[in-house]
């Protein structure tokens, strides 16, 4: 019960010294934010190193194949740590070198496969549109011409031929510009949900200080009384 | 030897690797596919590391900045920093000991990182109120109109407002919403293949000093 | 003017205080207007570069000290006027004590113009031949003036035609050190101007020294000169006159053998000249003669650096006085010539004895292995230099006058406009209070229903959200269900209250949960909430595996669905493998279904592309925040998610379709979220408004 009490008053007073900041910057904001920082770097390279150690030696306690393939990322990983010195950082080359080169790797297989592919399919997909009726396809048309049009808005080259130009300007140009107004659509959504969401945490953690106050002032006056 | 090391090594693995995790991604060849499995679980340790690499050189930093004026902030980061990992590592490793954790964890990470994410909602709010403080074009508008849908429509107001409003949002949530956000994804998966095709072909070589 | 380095006002030079604020104004004095030093008001002449302070015509009489100026540096002959001549009248009178026939030598005379070549007995060295200047020289019988001037210094100043100079043997070679030697032009002399006779360059830039008094007897014919008579012996005979003038020193000759007369082998040079004028005269060669030349170490100017002519000849003559005795000291005044020395220039032409010719290294590395000079490198260059500390040096006059403007500019008091404090207030009041009242509508927005009861909003509604809790409710019991929670204390406010309806759901359907994470927290928030919709906690082990932390976000991903029995229980510690609840879950391929809890897209995004690539036929949902609802609604468009639950409104309608009995606590927290979205939106329309109205803001 005391572990729980002095937790709930410094939990109460580090959520009052966040929101100091409503008045402006302050000292008492940089504290807390400070102890942010520390207190979330502290605990991931905890948790992080938990779950090397969990990784590695097992295998390292195996036998001999297994022991060589856990060897390798573990030299692998100190290598990187030489990055931190500037006379060896060039020894942590390899291991950067090795994780850029299958995150890369990764991430295109999975952008192709899962993003490209699959959404570009859907922009075009007639049946999906006339599921809903003439409403579905006018929507499917409207969602076609924004999805084309918001790809069209980000293209800046333009052909030096004055013909090409003209060309280029009365069609990618216009439905560039259209595309605009439908990023411009998203993002102000984007915006919205992005308040909605966070205003839901504020309530949270209004809701949590108005709770936590209300029960010191139960425990005190319990044990005035 | 020093070219050999700095740029030459280096730019071989990256392209070695990454070309092998991408083959055995695209041919279903058993031992291909073993292969991408091996080199994805060593860049998995290899990326922890680069985590508790980052926490000593952030050590690093503000142990310089606590020399100088205002360094209060850094000697309390510092602190709470090897706090935060003596009683997590006490907790994760010592079974005995992982109510420690537990309380840290609920009554000083929880508090101070959920109300730093609920202060967004502050800043967004004054962000709203000056949003046609600077710009006054038809772009700005959209975007106004389109953050006042959402709002609004998100908790239905009384009829008959509310139910409207809440079909507006739905409708502008699923097509033109959806429509700008689709060419965003295809945009950004585009650039993540042209970033990638970079990197394997050596024409960008961040790990390379 | 002075600043003043209290207030910066400006005070009349030579101010002791400050006009403005009586501050003590720094010490003046006077500035010299060479160098920009401060010197004492009493100076005359400047304390750092000896420069007049005060012009001539304002010193008095009796404060003008006599200034001799410093010789210019690097320069070794006479450069000061030749003012008394002490020694001169000390040899004039040694002269006028002498025999008429032995005033002068003969040998000097016949430096004039020798009409003849020498007799063969009176052999004259080709190379001391030829070293007078060929030119239209002055008659022998062309008296000097009266002043008693010798005449060998006479014609100093009038090159002498040259003897007629002997043709170099043709086996012997000009030494190298002579034959460098260019014929210089030549500059007019102060008394007699010089013909058309070319002078030697390096006679040119000596400043000509007045010519001293003549002695008045000619040079008879003298008999050659002791210290003339020992050249006969390796000097071939002269060459015959040329008709153009030679350059001189072009028929010096030289000896047979290539070697150096001896009575130049013993010739050693002067020092460097110092930089601070000396009293002393500088050291001139000593030379060595064989026949009775006495070595005089003052008196006799090197052969080749005297006046600015040349001045042998082979003219035999006796040995003046002068030159036998010579003073153990230089005279105090200089008077008369000052003694000069070889200037550096001609000293590395000189030819050294003993010192064999340093060949360049040889390259030995890189692309000019093998070749020798072409990138050559001095002395000690290619040794490692060792620090040597610097003297500080005088800074030079202009980076002093600088500093000093630096500094008076620096000592002024800062002048700010005083607008730019007054624009600066109301600016930051106006930020201040928007904030404050923003945040004050905020915090009663979301108070005001927990004091009042505010029935404003009707049953929220999310489609998304009802065919979610359909496809759950339609599966299996016992699916082993992977569970991606992608979130933390930060979102926790929220996504508990998306997640828990969800997640109680499928402990319903009793499936067995496998939960992972790419994020740090992840295990932790899904411990805590797992605990707290977990109905029976003994079941924990039967029903839930936190399979952990995994790092390397897209790679830890894609690592995890290959590989689930590899894990390590977080809770537990216990290999996956070894959990009843894995007994047949190895991989993605072995799940009925993916749950994918996410507050930010890139944790979305993350899983549903490597779940495309390594299993795409597995069926995968989503509980989000209201965040990421726009993000994620392409995906669901698109088929790639089966069903989602986003926001607090989502998992307000999944919470009453469960029903699982928190839907009190979900009131209250839609009410505040509706009256803090309804201000937002007020605020947003005000401000618009009044932005749109009062004009914009730069």
């Amino acid at each position: 019960m005391t572990a729980d009490l002095i937790g709930l008053i410094a939990g109460t007073l580090l959520t009052l010294l966040v929101l100091s900041y409503i008045l402006g910057d302050n000292p008492l904001y940089r504290l807390a934010l400070h102890m942010l920082v520390g207190a979330t770097v502290g605990y991931g390279v905890a948790v992080t190193t938990v779950t090397v150690l969990q990784t590695v030696l097992p295998a390292l306690q195996s036998d001999s194949p297994d022991r060589v393939r856990a060897l390798i990322p573990l030299v692998l990983g100190i290598l990187l740590l030489f990055k931190g010195f500037p006379r060896w950082s060039a020894w942590g080359n390899f291991s950067t070198a090795l994780l850029v080169g299958v995150g890369a790797a990764v991430a295109m297989g999975g952008a192709l496969v899962g993003t490209i592919i699959p959404q570009t399919a859907a922009v075009g997909s007639l049946n999906v549109w006339l599921r809903e009726g003439s409403a579905g396809l006018i929507n499917g048309l409207i969602v076609m011409i924004g999805t084309i049009g918001a790809l069209l808005a980000f293209a800046f080259a333009v052909p030096r031929q004055p013909a090409l130009r003209r060309l280029w300007n009365g069609s990618v140009g216009v439905l560039g510009q259209m595309g605009r107004l439908f990023l411009l659509a998203a993002l102000g959504a984007a915006f919205g949900t992005a308040l909605t969401a966070s205003l839901t945490v504020l309530v949270g953690r209004v809701y949590a200080v108005v709770t936590g106050i209300q029960q010191l002032l139960t425990l005190i006056g319990m044990s005035s009384g | 030897m020093d070219r050999l090391v700095k740029r030459i090594l280096p730019t071989s693995i990256a392209v070695g690797t990454g070309l092998l995790v991408l083959l055995g991604y695209l041919l279903p060849v058993p031992p291909l596919a073993s292969v991408r499995d091996e080199l994805i679980r060593w860049a998995v340790i290899i990326a922890a590391f680069a985590f508790i690499l980052g926490f000593f050189n952030l050590l690093r930093v503000h142990s310089g900045r606590a020399r100088k004026p205002g360094g209060i902030y850094s000697v309390i980061l510092i602190l709470t920093a090897l706090t935060s990992l003596v009683l997590t590592l006490a907790a994760l490793l010592i079974p005995s000991l992982r109510f420690l954790g537990d309380w840290w964890f609920r009554y000083v990470l929880s508090p101070l990182q959920a109300t730093v994410a609920g202060l967004i909602a502050f800043v967004l709010a004054v962000a709203a109120f000056r949003l046609l403080r600077h710009r006054r074009e038809a772009g700005v508008l959209v975007f106004l109109v389109a953050a006042l849908v959402v709002l609004l429509g998100t908790l239905p107001l009384p009829a008959p407002a509310g139910n409207w409003l809440a079909n507006l949002r739905t409708w502008w949530m699923n097509v033109p919403a959806m429509a700008g956000m689709r060419g965003l994804l295809i945009g950004v998966g585009l650039g993540v293949l042209l970033v990638g095709l970079r990197v394997l072909t050596g024409s960008d070589r961040p790990y390379s000093d | 003017m002075i600043y003043c380095p209290k207030c910066g006002t400006a005070n009349r030079q030579g101010s002791k205080f400050c006009n403005e604020c009586g501050a003590p104004l720094p010490a003046t004095g006077l500035r010299c207007p060479m160098c920009g030093a401060m010197n004492p008001a009493g100076n005359l002449y400047c304390d750092r570069c000896s420069a007049r302070l005060i012009p001539a015509e304002r010193v008095p009489p009796e404060e003008e000290k006599p200034e001799r100026p410093s010789p210019p540096k690097g320069i070794s002959l006479p450069s000061v006027p030749l003012g008394e001549e002490e020694w001169l009248s000390e040899l004039r009178a040694e002269a006028l004590d002498l025999a008429p026939e032995e005033e002068t030598p003969g040998w000097p005379g016949e430096l004039e113009a020798p009409s003849e070549p020498p007799t063969p007995e009176v052999t004259i060295p080709e190379w001391l031949a030829e070293l007078e200047v060929p030119a239209a020289s002055p008659t022998p019988e062309a008296q000097p003036p009266e002043a008693a001037i010798p005449e060998w210094l006479v014609e100093l100043e009038a090159p002498v035609a040259p003897p007629t100079p002997e043709a170099p043997p043709p086996e012997s070679a000009i030494p190298e050190w002579l034959v460098g030697l260019e014929a210089p032009a030549a500059p007019p002399a102060p008394e007699a101007p010089p013909p058309e006779s070319a002078i030697p360059e390096w006679l040119v830039g000596l400043e000509a020294p007045a010519a001293p008094p003549a002695p008045e007897a000619q040079p008879p014919e003298a008999a050659i000169p002791e210290w003339l008579v020992g050249l006969e012996e390796t000097v071939p005979e002269a060459p015959p006159p040329a008709e153009k003038p030679t350059p001189p020193l072009a028929g010096i000759p030289v000896p047979p053998s290539g070697e150096i007369p001896e009575w130049l082998r013993d010739v050693e040079f002067a020092p460097p000249i110092q930089e601070e004028p000396s009293a002393q005269p500088p050291p001139v060669a000593e030379v060595d003669v064989h026949a009775g030349m006495p070595s005089a170490s003052t008196t006799v100017p090197p052969i080749l650096v005297v006046g600015e002519e040349e001045i042998l000849s082979t003219a035999p003559a006796e040995i003046p006085d002068w030159l036998k005795e010579a003073p153990a000291e230089a005279p105090p005044e200089y008077g008369g010539l000052v003694p000069a020395e070889i200037p550096e220039w001609l000293r590395p032409l000189q030819p050294r004895e003993g010192v064999a010719v340093e060949e360049e290294p040889t390259e030995t590395e890189g692309f000019l292995s093998g070749l020798r000079g072409l990138l050559p490198i001095g002395k000690g260059l290619d040794m490692p230099a060792t620090a040597q500390p610097l003297l500080p040096r005088a800074p030079r006059p202009a980076a002093v006058a600088r500093a000093e403007l630096l500094q008076g500019l620096l000592s002024r008091p800062l002048i700010t406009p005083p607008t730019a404090e007054i624009r600066e207030a109301p600016r930051q009041s106006g930020w201040v209070l928007t904030r404050f009242l923003v945040g004050v509508i905020l915090l009663a927005a979301i108070l005001l229903p927990m004091l009042v009861r505010l029935p404003l909003f009707g049953p929220p509604t999310a489609p998304t959200a009802e065919a979610l809790f359909a496809t759950v409710n339609h599966l299996p019991g016992n699916t082993p269900v992977l569970i991606a929670w992608e979130y933390g204390p930060a979102e926790s406010d929220e996504m508990d209250r998306v997640a828990g309806p969800l997640i109680e759901h499928l402990l319903r359907r009793e499936a067995r949960l496998i939960v992972v994470s790419t994020r740090m927290e992840g295990p932790a928030a899904a411990e805590a909430l797992l605990a707290s919709r977990l109905v029976d906690p003994s079941e924990r082990s039967e029903r839930i595996a936190n399979l952990g932390y995994l790092p390397g976000q897209a790679a830890g991903v894609r690592e995890a669905l290959g590989n689930l029995g590899g894990r390590t229980e977080a809770m537990t510690g216990l290999p996956a493998s070894q959990l009843d609840i894995m007994a047949d879950v190895h991989s993605i391929a072995d799940v009925g279904m993916v749950v994918i809890l996410a507050a930010q897209p890139d944790d979305l995004k993350t899983w549903l592309e490597q779940i495309s690539v390594a299993n795409p036929n597995v069926p995968v949902v989503a509980g989000v925040s209201a965040r990421i609802e726009l993000i994620s609604t392409p995906y669901l468009a698109a088929g790639q998610l089966r069903g989602m639950v986003a926001g607090l409104t989502g998992g307000a309608v999944y919470e009453r379709q469960l029903d699982t009995g928190w839907g009190r606590e979900y009131e209250y927290y839609l009410t505040s979220l509706g009256m803090a979205q309804l201000a937002i939106a007020a605020l947003t329309v005000i401000g618009a408004l009044i932005f749109l109205v009062g004009g914009r803001k730069r």
